[in-house]
């Protein structure tokens, strides 16, 4: 994936973890429209993982 | 100093007034100086060329030569004035014009932006006011127009009453407005994604007005030979912040009084991700709609076609269909 230096944190985030982000959206996509809360936590927390590992700087 | 009898006595200083609107019961949508700092950032952030606006400014300017009066005289009211302004280019065959908005900046880009385009031979004069408070004399102006503005106002009704006040007999109203289908999706996507991380729901988007509504709302403003009609626009984006950014730029951000003002970061994230997973394109990039809702009202005036009275007609339905021989019992 490209390193982008764009001074959008939340963008950088979706250019970088893009396939976590996937899985995440078709995780709740597919459970449309019984939504409940953290029904997709496990795809959600390995999205924010990434995210933190974006901010972070990418070790 | 307890006052036991205080209710009573604010019903009685209200009965007293002749006011058409209590103001106690007027209900506070959308927090209007948010809205006016966000039209100031707007007018640093507007991109001219933006196809959106100019399409929805062309196509409400063009409906000026569908009319065979002219109108000498205009006004303004907010949203995009100054694709309104550049999109004039003679029709209508108007030649004053009035610029109004409750954002400074605007007014004044508008006003930077009168230069380019001093060959219209249109005299132009700029107003900061507010589109619920015109402060224009009545029966003053041959037009008004409105492009996405007024969709951000609390009392449309009430707008829309002062706008015709403000016409003269047979004048004009021309807006466009955003419907009920815009941002269908990122509505769709926010209220998700906020029930899967946060477990309620949060207005993100403005309640907006619908297409049966429209009609009703020309009527109850008292203008004569309403119109409405209706245009939907996809924009595609490359992502879904692209999509908000443009709507900052725009000045359309979120400015509803009762907003959560605080957008958890995991929210956007997730919201992100979900509207790019239910609503993308083969490519990758992503919809929005925007539904814009035009409509025209005029202002009474006895050369308007009226209604005929009931009872009045001299033809029955009998005697047509037996002159064109149509099947009958």
């Amino acid at each position: 994936m490209k390193e982008r230096t764009t001074s959008s944190p939340l963008k950088r985030i979706l250019v970088n973890c893009g396939v976590q982000a996937k899985e995440y959206g078709s995780c709740v996509a597919a459970k449309v429209p019984q939504i409940e809360r953290d029904m997709c936590l496990k795809e959600f927390l390995a999205l924010k993982n990434c995210m933190q590992n974006v901010l972070k700087g990418k070790p | 100093m307890y006052r036991p009898n205080g209710n009573c006595l604010r019903r009685f200083l209200k009965r007293s007034f002749c006011s058409a609107e209590n103001i106690d019961s007027k209900v506070q949508i959308f927090d209007r100086h948010l809205k006016r700092k966000q039209r100031d950032r707007a007018a640093w952030l507007l991109n001219r060329k933006d196809s959106l606006v100019n399409t929805v400014a062309d196509n409400l300017v063009d409906r000026l030569e569908d009319v065979k009066k002219t109108f000498p005289s205009a006004l303004c009211l907010g949203g995009s004035m100054e694709a309104i302004r550049r999109s004039i280019r003679g029709r209508g065959g108007i030649e004053k014009l009035i610029m109004m908005d409750s954002s400074y900046d605007m007014v004044k880009l508008c006003k930077d932006a009168e230069k380019d385009l001093s060959s219209d031979n249109i005299e132009t004069s700029f107003m900061v006011a507010d589109e619920e408070f015109l402060p224009i004399k009545e029966s003053s102006v041959d037009l008004v127009i409105s492009c996405l503005g007024l969709h951000w106002t609390n009392d449309l009704p009430g707008a829309m009453i002062q706008s015709r006040l403000a016409l003269k007999p047979d004048g004009l109203f021309l807006a466009a407005i955003f419907g009920g289908e815009t941002l269908k999706e990122l509505r769709i996507a926010c209220t998700i994604a906020h029930m899967e991380r946060e477990g309620g729901v949060s207005p993100r988007v403005s309640p907006l007005a619908q297409v049966r509504d429209a009609g009703n709302l020309l009527t109850r403003a008292g203008f004569t030979l309403p119109g409405v009609d209706v245009d939907e626009y996809q924009v595609r984006y490359n992502s879904a912040l692209e999509l908000i950014e443009h709507l900052r730029a725009m000045g359309e951000s979120n400015a509803l009084v009762n907003r959560i003002k605080f957008l958890k970061r995991d929210t956007a994230l997730a919201t992100a991700a979900v509207y790019e997973s239910m609503f993308a394109a083969e490519d990758g990039s992503i919809p929005a709609t925007f539904q814009v809702i035009y409509m025209t009202g005029w202002r009474e005036h006895e050369s308007q076609q009226k209604a005929k009275r009931r009872g009045s007609a001299t033809v029955s339905f009998k005697d047509i269909q037996k002159e064109f021989g149509g099947q009958t019992t």
